[in-house]
């Protein structure tokens, strides 16, 4: 006989209670995973953006094309190095479940977004193939490609000659020091595409402009230059920071996350109420016991510890489960919220994080019976048992 | 005013209770519940302790045992003033001296005989092994050896009362303070328990105070003592 099966035989003392208590600590420890990988979705998308990047949409509504002609006058207003532009389209690679999603950039992607880099000749490669493509390494590694195959993407949107059929030379890998949402781009050219595609409504048009400027300070004064030249123009653009962009754009949905964060606080705060009320009733239940345990010797100090191991076997084991599961869940969920929040995800600071506020809370729910403990009149205690 | 109570005036008296008076506070009322009150017992006495409910028995065993402190007066047990002792000292010293055994025998529910009964060796230095075996010879010594691995729930209320008795003496207590230890069984598991008591005093030299309301049970004992609105006497008031 030993300290833990003396815990052990607490907890074992109402297993339904405890199995409850436990699978409360679960649920609000799943419940945390979520709201930390929605939190740090929005904060990725922040880390993201970088400040010398602008960005250029259609003014009366962002998923509206522009278009490709504006780009000459842009790459001229002052202060704007760079210059790229996308479209796209959804295609899938042999199997209809391995979906993907086609970007066609124009070759200055590279000087635009210059966390991506990638070695000098498959660099060259690319620039240099009409159906070249730069592939993100997770989607390497997810279709099983490899540099210099020639990959197949089947579409909805036909060509001029009619297939559905895309064929891209994979020529090089990327590398960014970026989350996980940023390694499985498949970035095309644009000139492929548009001179490729059938549907005339397709061509010559793209969904946004993306500039790089030599100093962020003067973000606002070229957003505005920018906007200014298509004034008279229909359609007209509106030019924002990426940082600006990223920061309107959660906020569509941000009251929303709020909401969940603040409503997600106070269930896990209730739940953690409701559990070191259970604890201390348990203890409650158990006055007798105690009161033999210190007749027999046991001082205060030592059962207050064997209370505190019980409270913490009981939560840190169920923070464990409930961050694990956690962890699975933000997996499943993230193709359902990746495409807002990118890099939606538990990371280990937060687990740890989880960790410590168990530890916390399996010693402020044990206070309150600890303080019994220490308060528990022996003698009285005995006569009333 | 009272009278010095020993059995044996040659002994050294083994327990030793001097103008001990407790006091309760019920309501706006303070109650003597002893009234300077003197007792010796002498090493390997079997005392029993008898009075009307709410006499002050409970309490006194209390006071022996280092549960309660007494308002005024000393206790001295082995020479030793448990009065004076700090709260931390009590419990190393109840843990070295004391063993109690309870009406409703106070077994933790959820642990097996055997368990329960190495419980205080808890305490010591003894290794597990150790504990092990003291806990099995204390079993042995009650007559439940064979029951080591049940639960207090699948026993019947005179072997709870054994396995008590073994947890009380595991230790090798200076003192075995038994209150109503009979009190719940009927009299055939009583007058094994009582044996049980004879046997642990004539063959182990155990000191033991038990309190009882059954005049049977205290004439097992070497002698009884009546306790009288807090006050002890050699006979019943009438
Ligand atoms: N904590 C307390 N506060 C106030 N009064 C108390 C307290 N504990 C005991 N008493 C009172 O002290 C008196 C003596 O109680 P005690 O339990 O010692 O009696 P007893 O002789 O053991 O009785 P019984 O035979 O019923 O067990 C009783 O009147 C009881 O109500
Ligand atoms: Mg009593």
């Amino acid at each position: 006989m030993n300290t833990p099966t003396l815990v052990w035989s607490a907890l074992r003392r109402r297993k339904a209670r405890t199995l409850f208590t436990f699978l409360s600590v679960v649920v609000a420890f799943v419940l945390f995973s979520v709201l930390a990988a929605v939190r740090q979705g929005m904060l990725g998308q922040l880390t993201f953006s970088v400040a010398e990047r602008l960005e250029t949409n259609n003014k009366i509504s962002q998923g509206s094309p522009l278009p490709v002609s504006y780009y000459d006058k842009i790459v001229t207003v002052p202060g704007v190095t760079a210059v790229t532009y996308l479209n796209g389209f959804q295609g899938y690679f042999k199997d209809p479940r391995d979906r993907l999603q086609v970007l066609v950039f124009s070759p200055t992607f590279l000087q635009v977004y210059r966390e991506a880099t990638l070695p000098p000749a498959q660099m060259h490669a690319w620039l240099t193939d009409r159906q070249g493509v730069i592939v993100g390494p997770a989607l390497v590694r997810r279709m099983g490609w490899k540099v210099g195959e020639t990959i197949p993407i089947q579409s909805k949107v036909p060509q001029k000659d009619g297939s559905t059929t895309w064929y891209f030379h994979l020529d090089g890998i990327y590398h960014a020091d970026l989350p996980a949402a940023y390694q499985s781009f498949f970035v095309a050219h644009y000139r492929y595409f548009n001179e490729g595609v059938a549907n005339p409504r397709l061509q010559n048009i793209v969904f946004q402009y993306i500039e790089r400027i030599t100093d962020p300070r003067d973000a606002t004064a070229i957003a505005s230059a920018i906007d200014g030249l298509f004034k008279n123009s229909s359609p007209q653009t509106l030019t924002q920071s990426e940082a600006a962009e990223t920061i309107s754009y959660i906020r569509q949905f941000g009251d929303v996350s709020a909401m969940v964060i603040y409503v997600g606080i106070a269930v896990f705060f209730s739940l953690l109420l409701i559990i070191s009320n259970t604890l201390a009733q348990s203890v409650q239940e158990r006055t007798a016991e105690f009161a033999i345990l210190r007749g027999l010797g046991f001082e205060r100090g030592w059962l207050a510890r064997l209370v505190l191991q019980e409270s913490l076997l009981l939560i840190v084991s169920g923070a464990v489960l409930g961050l694990a599961l956690g962890y699975e869940v933000t997996r499943l969920l993230y193709p359902s919220v990746g495409n807002i929040l990118q890099t939606f995800a538990l990371t280990w600071g937060a687990a740890g994080l989880g960790i410590l506020l168990s530890i916390v809370f399996a010693l402020l729910a044990g206070l309150v019976p600890v303080q019994r403990i220490t308060r528990l009149r022996v003698a009285e205690a005995l006569r009333k048992s | 005013m009272a009278s010095v109570i020993a059995a044996d005036s040659q002994n050294r008296a083994l327990v030793s209770l001097r103008g001990v008076t407790k006091l309760y506070q019920r309501g706006s009322e303070t109650v003597e519940v002893l009234k300077r009150l003197d007792l010796e017992v002498p090493r390997g006495d079997f005392l029993a302790l008898m009075g009307p409910s709410g006499s002050g028995k409970t309490t006194l065993m209390n006071i022996l045992g280092g549960l309660d402190r007494p308002s005024a007066g000393e206790v001295l047990v082995g020479g030793q003033p448990i009065h004076r002792l700090s709260e931390r000292a009590l419990s190393a010293w109840r843990a070295r001296h004391i063993g109690f055994v309870f009406q409703t025998y106070h077994l933790l529910p959820l642990l097996t005989a055997a368990q329960n009964v190495e419980l205080p060796l808890m305490l010591t230095r003894f290794k597990a092994a150790e504990r092990r075996k003291r806990a099995q010879v204390a079993l042995a010594l009650v007559g439940m050896e064979a029951h080591a691995g049940q639960k207090p729930t699948e026993l019947s209320g005179g072997q709870e009362q054994r396995v008590g008795i073994a947890r009380a003496i595991v230790s090798d207590p200076t003192v075995l303070l038994c209150d109503e230890p009979t009190g719940d069984l009927d009299r055939t598991a009583g007058d094994e328990i009582l044996e049980l008591l004879q046997l642990l005093n004539r063959e182990h030299g155990k000191t033991i105070l038990m309190v009882t309301h059954d005049p049977h049970a205290a004439a097992k004992a070497r002698r009884t003592l009546y306790m009288n609105k807090g006050v002890l006497g050699e006979k019943p008031e009438a």
